[in-house]
């Protein structure tokens, strides 16, 4: 076990370098990303602004508070959104018919994909979302969460990030049995979209969409990693949050360890 | 006229294409409907609690979206595939239009129709008789003839906006990241009032990108959202029109740079 965590570690490295000569390659679109980034944030901004002129008290959060969570909706899709993750890969793999490939390698299936999904995702945290986030801070003159805010957004950014893997990953498996992808993709998108609290926080749902928002995964996503940064989960209710994004990490990890067990069953009775 | 009738040919060939897939058709329009609904609900949530953004209640922000959704679906069903001029550009398949016997642009743009546009288009006229209803719109026949050339106009330019992108491939061979940033950014814009958004990002879209001119101008003419409503305010129709010439000049001399390097 000791042995391979030393190569998983390797590898997993291997994986980042790699996902970084692939990004240094399309400077342009990256820098278009950022000024769209920065075009976002900037408008949902003076959305906000606009709501709160005309109503200042319904949010439950001050202005400053509320912003700084629209700009962080914004800059995290840099990284949480499904289009980052592997189910993409995965399907293309299924359609040129190389994907026994994947499954064959000497390195566990959802290791290898998670791996290289790590590697993508740490770079465009680096440089796309922690140079928007800089700037934003400057620019809007955003507020600096307290330390202890400030630990459990990371370790619950973490946590949203493994949890946006799996729920992309089970999608990715799933494209393996339904040979297509773009409807599934597109429902998961819209579910995504409008339980995660990216663009309009959950606690302002009427009261029934507030509970199915509540059973969903899809909260640990957005959510719950900017409401601890804004400090609306604080000290025992932080750490309530946090464990509900690892319960679900748990479960979608088990879900996705069956699956994949069926699905490949599947793939190899069909030869592929 | 010879074009017009090839045209007519192109599309019924598509049509016939996609007839074929129904189960296809249809998640794809209930798709279009689920993410409209998304939208207008986020939309209905934001204005639930907050009542009013800006002087627009619910209902004319209800109007505003079908206005934008009416367009986009007319434009949609016959140029959504305006982006994949890139992948077309980067496997050689364009240039087949080039040797055979009619217009480049003609037989790209006949090559396929879309569906999603049809669910836009749907949730716009839906959306659009429930506002009218609610705001209880008296127009008279001036203002109808003036909304469905706004609506045609908006198509226009959305349709022109895409056409810009597309063609810049022809300098670039990668143009669908622009394309979709730029996508992304107009679908934010057109589901709020512009005029909240600052002066800068106002005169950002009415003189640069100018998609205020597909449903926000419309919208404040036709609904009197403004206190006093400006000449310009009703420039929908010359906007689309000089950002069409724009469009077909960038991608004539596009298609001649492409067939002089010979690639």
């Amino acid at each position: 076990m000791r042995a391979s965590n030393g190569i998983s570690l390797r590898t997993g490295a291997a994986f980042l370098r790699n996902e970084f000569y692939n990004m240094s390659i399309y400077r342009v679109s990256f820098w278009l990303n950022f000024i769209y980034t920065f075009l976002m944030m900037y408008s949902v901004g003076y959305v906000w602004r606009a709501l709160y002129a005309a109503n200042p008290s319904v949010a439950g959060v001050p202005l400053p508070q509320m912003i700084s969570y629209a700009v962080l909706g914004v800059a995290l899709e840099a990284i949480l959104h499904p289009r980052n993750g592997p189910q993409r890969y995965i399907m293309e793999q299924v359609r040129k018919g190389t994907i026994e490939m994947d499954i064959m390698k000497p390195i566990d299936f959802q290791f290898y994909m998670l791996a290289k999904n790590m590697g993508g995702i740490s770079v465009r945290f680096l440089f796309l979302v922690l140079p928007s986030l800089i700037a934003a801070f400057f620019l809007f003159s955003l507020e600096l969460p307290s330390l202890p805010a400030f630990l459990g957004f990371l370790c619950s950014l973490v946590f949203s990030v493994i949890v946006s893997f799996f729920l992309n990953f089970i999608l990715g498996l799933l494209s393996m049995v339904t040979m297509n992808i773009r409807n599934i993709n597109w429902g998961y998108n819209a579910l995504l979209r409008f339980f995660s609290g990216q663009m309009v926080p959950l606690w302002i749902f009427p009261s029934a969409l507030g509970v199915i928002s509540d059973i969903l995964p899809f909260r640990c996503i957005y959510s719950i990693p900017m409401s601890i940064y804004i400090g609306n989960y604080a000290g025992l209710d932080m750490l309530g949050a946090l464990g509900i994004q690892f319960a679900w990490i748990l479960v979608l990890w088990l879900a996705s360890r069956l699956l994949m067990k069926r699905v490949f069953t599947r793939v190899m009775i069909q030869g592929g | 006229m010879r074009n017009i009738r090839l045209y007519g040919q192109f599309i019924r060939v598509a049509v016939l294409g996609k007839v074929q897939y129904k189960a296809d058709f249809l998640v794809g329009i209930v798709s279009v409907l689920i993410l409209n609904a998304v939208n207008l609900s986020l939309i209905g949530i934001l204005v639930y609690n907050f009542n009013t953004l800006g002087n627009w209640n619910i209902w004319d922000l209800l109007f505003l979206y079908s206005f934008w959704m009416l367009s986009r679906g007319i434009y949609g069903v016959f140029f959504w595939h305006l982006s994949d001029l890139e992948e077309m550009i980067v496997s050689g398949t364009f240039d087949a239009y080039l040797v055979r016997p009619a217009s480049p642009f003609l037989q790209f743009i006949g090559k396929d129709i879309s569906y999603t546009g049809v669910g836009d288009f749907l949730v716009g006229v839906l959306g659009f008789i429930l506002a009218a209803a609610q705001i209880g719109l008296h127009w008279h026949i001036g203002q109808w003839v003036y909304f469905a050339i706004c609506v045609l106009s908006g198509a226009l330019i959305q349709v022109a906006i895409n056409w810009i992108g597309a063609s810049l491939c022809f300098w670039t061979t990668r143009s669908n990241a622009a394309m979709y940033i730029t996508e992304r950014f107009t679908v934010l814009m057109q589901q709020y009032p512009v005029n909240i958004f600052g002066r800068y990002f106002q005169i950002f879209v009415t003189c640069f990108l100018p998609v205020a001119f597909i449903n926000y101008y419309p919208s404040v003419v036709l609904l009197g959202k403004a206190a006093e409503v400006q000449l310009w305010q009703y420039g929908a129709p010359v906007v689309a029109f000089l950002l069409l010439a724009i469009a077909a000049f960038i991608w004539s001399k596009g298609v001649k740079r492409y067939a002089g390097t010979g690639n």
